[in-house]
């Protein structure tokens, strides 16, 4: 059955550019959250079932709409996109970034024993990773974190859901960067953040 | 009774350089064990394989190699003899496995389906893809390659094998071709029969080229052409101030 709030949902959630979050779901349609976690799961529930064309998701935070994998051939054919091709230089900053961060770019180079520079500067324009602070040393090093494009290039919804360290590495110290789904954030992978270091942003 | 199935899980290298990392890191074998020359020529043997090589593989595996050469050198040094000094090779083989850790979840986090490639959100004209070539102005792009080319380590003093290109000598001739307006391919750019050094510095030309919409790039079946477009004397006299008349037409 389609209850109203389910029907504004999906409507909102249609005409969105971006992922929605829940508290903008909730100042929109002035409802409890309950109320729109059960709507959400419904309509879920029907897409999925319904085995369309698309599907509705949650990514970086919020929730969209987006094609199953299945039909990318002709989607590609039809929008003529070309393909987006990382380079294995900057698949690996990207790794270390986003398991890393926040993190300045000595320390990076101090992991990848290179100049990064011109690889970080390329991550920064094509919005993968931006400025998030800086660092209470001398000098106050710019701090860099993985972006919401990232989250939503990537189909994560939280840095939790990147590939998980193995567990060596964990007995080793090596931990997952530490996140919480922060809804109504501008980017939950940045305000997630509680390192050392970095000023976890208020309000 | 047959023998107890074994897996083996071999991660792909991208050259012999990474392998030899790979067995630094593990410890499978010593700098010591490494002869420069030998690492060198790996380099080169690993190149020369490539049919196309594009600036990035050779950027790419160049870092490797100096990896290698750092801990070679490392290993070449004396014992330490204070306690400050100790992280030498020990830290060096640790921090090459963290690389290879953050190398491998790279790899991991470009196997998922990524957007506007493997899933398609609405509205996708109105947020389109960030751009993958890096915008340099051109101007200091070109005075990068002069200053390159201005280096004493690439001066014909020290690099007497090749003779050294110059924008004087390759503009023209790659211009000539580009404003031809049929699509060529890259081989016929960039002859492979061209001395090494030529070859890359046609390529770095080529990319400011294509950056600069002067050029367009065709997506073919498997390779990719390219054809003049809207090349103008403006362009040409920007990448050879010097030399403004004469060759543009």
């Amino acid at each position: 059955m389609v209850t109203p709030v389910k029907a504004s949902l999906e409507a909102l959630i249609f005409a969105s550019p971006e992922p929605l979050t829940v508290e903008q779901m909730k100042k929109l349609l002035r409802v409890g959250e309950e109320e729109i976690f059960s709507a959400l799961q419904e309509l879920k529930e029907e897409y999925d079932n319904r085995r369309g064309g698309f599907i509705l998701e949650e990514s970086a935070g919020g929730y969209w709409f987006r094609t199953r994998e299945e039909h990318k051939h002709l989607l590609r054919e039809l929008l003529q996109v070309t393909p987006p091709r990382l380079s294995r230089a900057q698949m690996e900053l990207l790794a270390i970034i986003a398991y890393r961060q926040p993190i300045s770019r000595a320390e990076i180079e101090a992991i990848r024993g290179v100049d990064s520079s011109a690889t970080l500067r390329t991550l920064v324009e094509a919005g993968f990773v931006a400025v998030v602070g800086e660092k209470e040393a001398p000098g106050k090093p710019r701090l860099y974190g993985t972006t919401s494009y990232f989250l939503r290039f990537f189909g994560l919804n939280t840095l939790a859901d990147l590939p998980p360290l193995p567990p060596e590495w964990q007995r080793a110290g090596f931990m997952m960067p530490p996140t919480q789904n922060v809804e109504g954030k501008e980017n939950p992978s940045l305000f997630a953040l509680n390192h050392e270091g970095y000023k976890k942003e208020e309000g | 009774m047959s023998s107890p199935p074994f897996r083996v899980n071999l991660k792909p290298f991208a050259g012999p350089l990474e392998f030899l990392l790979s067995l630094l890191s593990m410890e499978a074998m010593t700098p010591r064990e490494l002869t420069l020359r030998e690492m060198v020529d790996q380099y080169e043997v690993y190149l020369n394989t490539l049919e196309q090589p594009s600036l990035e593989t050779v950027a790419e595996e160049l870092v490797q190699l100096l990896r290698v050469a750092y801990l070679k050198s490392h290993s070449l040094l004396p014992l330490p003899t204070t306690l400050e000094e100790e992280p030498t090779l020990a830290l060096l083989q640790e921090k090459l496995k963290e690389l290879g850790l953050y190398s491998t979840l790279g790899e991991l986090l470009s196997l998922r389906p990524l957007l506007h490639w493997d899933r398609f959100p609405r509205g996708m004209h109105e947020n389109p893809p960030p751009p993958w070539i890096p915008l340099i102005p051109p101007q200091e792009l070109i005075s990068a390659l002069r200053r390159i080319y201005e280096r004493s380590y690439l001066s014909p003093m020290h690099f007497t094998l090749e003779p050294r290109p110059t924008l004087e000598e390759e503009l023209p001739e790659l211009w000539a071709l580009l404003k031809s307006g049929e699509e060529l391919t890259l081989p016929e750019l960039i002859p492979p029969q061209l001395p090494r050094l030529r070859k890359v510095f046609r390529f770095l030309l080529l990319l400011e080229l294509i950056r600069q919409e002067g050029a367009e790039l065709l997506d073919g079946e498997g390779t990719f052409r390219i054809r003049g477009k809207n090349l103008t004397q403006e362009l040409y006299v920007r990448m050879i101030p010097e030399a403004s008349s004469g060759h543009a037409g």
